[in-house]
């Protein structure tokens, strides 16, 4: 699975919005400690199969997020 | 009962406001943003559709929506995260409490100082006075959009563009205009718009926003949790969380959400075209009677309309038309400068406010009733 780590829950629902726009099966989780280096934060998973059209979703709707893990 | 103090909030709502705040509250409100399980997630789904509606509403970014409490709180976010230590601050002439206050805060405790420009005349006479008011030092204008005492509308988009060849961060108080009027921050260079929920929004109490221009990092007003970044001793340095610390109100978020669904299913225009009607019907009917005392600030109608009735005060008035079961509102609105300027007086005057769910037939009532306290209390 990939995740898209995201500032906040906004900014996850942003993000969740902009990959269900593509059809993209995605879910909300909180981030596991390792993942953050502040503390709580927010990503969205989804399968890797999708990174490019999600890049690209995200992008198009100007999602701010930080990074993209592959777990 | 007949409810005419639609300006200090409207009354009735629409009735699935109530029913989706209640559905919230027995089914589905955890604490949005704090956790990833169902009932937070649900609760952030709601929260996130209402920020789409107000952003959809106001031609913003979902995100650049932060809620507060109120329009109050709204404001003072604002203004004291654009206002730097020593600047100028620009009001205008009839700004209520909720931007007197804090600018008067300001000048008290940050050495900032602050003009006011006047409302009175033609849009290019009020532009007129911004820029002679305006000073090497001024970096914030604050001004309503519609007053709540007298209906008085400023040329937003006019003042807007001047603000932004200035440089000078521009605030609007839309607690009357807001749900009345299409107001666009981007094309209108609004930086901030603080609204009500609870006004012509048709929401509960409880909720408020700013809609932000753009993504602006200021100064914080509260600090504390935001469910992100906990390790972190300072405030997220993005929107909407740096100025959300603690809890939102999810009941009056989702209400607010309904009725931002409600209200797209009828015309904005047309709401304010019929309340329009029933401030000229009942402006007509008030100069028929030689006691009452008309204030009127402008030539074109609105939906607030204040009077005196000689010899009275509007305390008195006020109570007098509560015991024939007519709300209204008397004294200063919590605008006391509009006042001066109205010459209201000792006491100030009662003001009538209207909303989508008044009708002529109770304008005539009320008409009546004034006529009969007139009648009596000669």
């Amino acid at each position: 699975m990939c995740v898209v780590s995201v500032r906040s829950m906004t900014h996850a629902m942003k993000a969740k919005k902009a990959l269900e726009g593509l059809d993209i099966k995605c879910d909300i989780i909180k981030l596991e400690p390792y993942m953050t280096k502040k503390g709580c934060a927010y990503g969205v998973q989804f399968q890797c199969v999708n990174l490019y059209s999600a890049k690209d979703a995200l992008d198009k709707k100007s999602v701010k997020y930080s990074e993209i893990i592959s777990l | 009962m007949i409810y005419l103090d639609n300006a200090a909030t409207t009354f009735p709502k629409p009735q699935n406001v109530s029913v989706e705040m209640a559905r919230c509250i027995n089914k589905y409100c955890g604490n949005p943003g704090r956790s990833s399980h169902s009932l937070s997630q649900k609760s952030a789904e709601k929260i996130y559709e209402t920020r789409c509606l107000l952003a959809d509403l106001f031609c913003a970014e979902a995100e650049n929506i932060v809620f507060t409490y109120n329009t109050t709180y709204a404001l003072n976010i604002a203004i004291k995260t654009f206002a730097k230590d020593g600047c100028h601050i620009l009001i205008s002439d009839i700004e209520h409490n909720s931007v007197l206050r804090p600018v008067y805060t300001l000048c008290k405790n940050a050495g900032c100082t602050f003009n006011t420009f006047s409302t009175s005349g033609t849009n290019d006479e009020i532009l007129g006075s911004i820029k002679r008011n305006i000073k090497a030092s001024t970096s914030l204008l604050i001004c309503t959009h519609i007053s709540n005492v007298g209906c008085r509308r400023l040329p937003i988009e006019e003042i807007g563009k001047l603000c932004r060849e200035r440089g000078i961060k521009f605030i609007v108080d839309g607690a009357q205009s807001a749900g009345l009027y299409d107001i666009d921050v981007q094309k209108m260079n609004i930086d901030a718009l603080c609204i009500p929920g609870h006004k012509s929004l048709y929401g509960p109490q409880g909720v408020g926003a700013i809609i932000f221009g753009n993504e602006y990092i200021g100064k914080t007003l509260i600090e504390g949790g935001t469910g992100i970044n906990s390790l972190d001793m300072e405030m997220p340095d993005f929107l909407p969380d740096r100025y959300e610390g603690g809890t939102l109100s999810t009941p009056a978020i989702v209400g607010l959400n309904e009725a931002l669904k409600w209200l797209k299913t009828v015309d904005i225009n047309k709401i304010r075209a019929y309340e329009e009607s029933l401030y000229s019907t009942l402006t007509e009917l008030l100069k028929l009677n030689e006691r009452v005392i008309l204030y009127e600030m402008n030539s074109y109608p609105g939906n607030t309309i204040m009077f005196n009735i000689d010899g009275l005060s509007g305390a008195y008035v006020g109570g007098l038309l509560d015991k024939r079961d007519i709300c209204v509102r008397s004294g200063y609105h919590c605008s006391p400068m509009a006042h001066k300027l109205l010459e209201t007086g000792d006491g100030g005057a009662v003001r009538v406010s209207f909303s989508v769910f008044n009708t002529k037939k109770e304008i005539y009532s009320l008409y009546e009733a004034i006529c009969d306290i007139s009648k009596k209390t000669k």
